[in-house]
């Protein structure tokens, strides 16, 4: 998943040096959602307010959701299956990926695949840490989130 | 003549007997092996993911009631404090232990998670003399902290380093380890408290059998980013927690000459041996001396006779 964004970035990077307006119209402003507050695991740690605009602008929808909606999608592993595959009805993360993540439970594997879907959290931190630790972007617990108060505790955090 | 021969031929057949006896001991003790659970349960880490955040060690702290640790668990300078390259290791208060290693051939850190493995034969459990140790059908190696001793045998079985002694107290000097948060969670169908808290998803809870084919998945899907080596599927006989790396594992401080037989497989023709010399031998050579002390006494007797039959002669 990871490794997929690292070829994807130079050419969406590029793609979007030469279209400099598209992805900034009014049409696609309006077709994505601008913020979206990620708080369906927040105990330790703050809400997130992601702003998901800015990332809409400088990257292809497929670097995140997959196939469930926008462009389609590039890497060849899931071409196999989902080359002509409609967008879904839901496309939060939370739809496919997990609170709780175990190898006890999951969905029913499709031969080899599907067999290893990550849980909510580990998609999220592993989709936006892999791609923050690429980019320069940043990468420290509470530059997206801050403790709060139970956070503060489990971490042995003194109070500022 | 006569006497002598038969004294061989005893000492023969004395030996033969213990020789046979050491072998169908030695034989009968390697077919009694730990029983193994084919469902038991265990971990996957998965090192590529780890972060190096601590969120395990503060969970373990949390769930375990751990003293408060003298810095704050997002304080990352800790993975540089090892003296003469000493790595932080499991003590009393630190169940699980995240340690920052840097290895040439990748151009970023990889962290290594250290906790109980909690083995599938585990040396611990078969060294200790009170048996306080028990392999749990879900997979966690729990001790029973009432019956410990404290004799820090389990200590130098584990080819870990695992099992710590309480050395700060002198009335409660006990072994402390990871125990799979077996009775607050695992008994209770939750996930460890590690396992919960890691935000990459790099430890994935799972019946060892699946874990060992997700991993296989890992490896087989992404041949760059992983070495083709599960640690601790067959290590040390096998153990319940498992790890995924992207350089050869000596680099990231596994131990990689440990053998793949249970460690107890090394040491248990020789202990199997201890109670038969014990208990056959002090009889055996008792024997042998009774035999030669009365053979001696018997020629003594025969000389005074000799010697009383030639004085009432004379």
């Amino acid at each position: 998943m990871v490794r997929v964004k690292i070829d994807l970035f130079p050419l969406l990077s590029l793609f979007f040096i030469i279209f400099p307006v598209m992805p900034t119209t009014a049409a696609f402003a309006a077709a994505v959602a601008s913020t979206v507050t990620i708080d369906a695991l927040q105990e330790l740690y703050t809400p997130v307010d992601f702003d998901h605009l800015a990332h809409a602008e400088m990257y292809n929808c497929t670097s995140c959701h997959h196939h469930t909606t926008g462009t389609t999608m590039q890497d060849e592993k899931c071409l196999k299956c989902h080359k002509n595959s409609p967008a879904t009805a839901n496309v939060s993360c939370s739809s496919c990926h997990h609170r709780r993540s175990t190898a006890l439970d999951g969905a029913e594997p499709h031969g080899n695949y599907h067999i290893d879907i990550v849980g909510l959290k580990g998609a999220l931190h592993l989709n936006c840490l892999g791609c923050h630790r690429e980019t320069g972007a940043p990468c420290g617990c509470i530059e997206c989130h801050d403790y709060t108060e139970a956070g503060r505790k489990r971490f042995a955090v003194q109070e500022n | 003549m006569k006497t002598q021969t038969s004294r061989r031929t005893l000492l023969k057949k004395g030996l033969g007997s213990a020789a046979a006896a050491i072998f169908l001991r030695a034989k009968t003790a390697r077919s009694h092996n730990i029983k193994r659970y084919p469902n038991s349960c265990g971990v996957l880490v998965d090192m590529t993911r780890c972060i190096g955040c601590r969120s395990c060690e503060a969970a373990c702290n949390a769930e375990q009631k751990l003293p408060s640790p003298a810095l704050p668990f997002d304080d990352r300078s800790l993975f540089a404090q090892g003296r003469h390259g000493s790595k932080r290791r499991t003590d009393e208060n630190h169940f699980t232990v995240i340690n920052r290693y840097d290895p040439p051939e990748i151009d970023h850190p990889l962290f290594r998670k250290i906790q109980c493995n909690h083995c599938q034969e585990p040396a611990c459990l078969s060294s200790c003399f009170v048996n306080a140790y028990t392999k749990t059908p879900e997979g966690a190696v729990i001790y029973n902290p009432d019956v410990c001793v404290g004799c820090r045998t389990c200590m130098i079985a584990c080819p870990f380093y695992i099992p710590a002694f309480r050395y700060s107290s002198a009335l409660h000097p006990q072994i402390v380890k990871c125990q799979f948060c077996y009775e607050t969670r695992l008994k209770n169908n939750l996930l460890p408290a590690c396992v919960e808290a890691c935000p990459q998803e790099a430890l994935l809870f799972g019946k060892r059998e699946k874990l060992i084919k997700i991993a296989r998945h890992r490896i087989r899907n992404d041949r760059d980013r992983y070495v083709d080596h599960i640690y601790g599927e067959y290590e040390a006989g096998g153990t319940s927690w498992l790890y995924l790396s992207s350089v050869e594992f000596d680099q990231v401080g596994f131990d990689t000459t440990i053998p793949h037989e249970p460690i107890l497989n090394s040491v248990k023709n020789f202990l199997a041996m201890v109670p038969m010399v014990l208990t056959i031998w002090p009889p055996l050579f008792a024997g042998f001396h009774l035999l030669a002390a009365r053979r001696a006494r018997a020629e003594k007797t025969r000389q005074e006779n000799n010697r009383e039959k030639a004085d009432e002669d004379v």
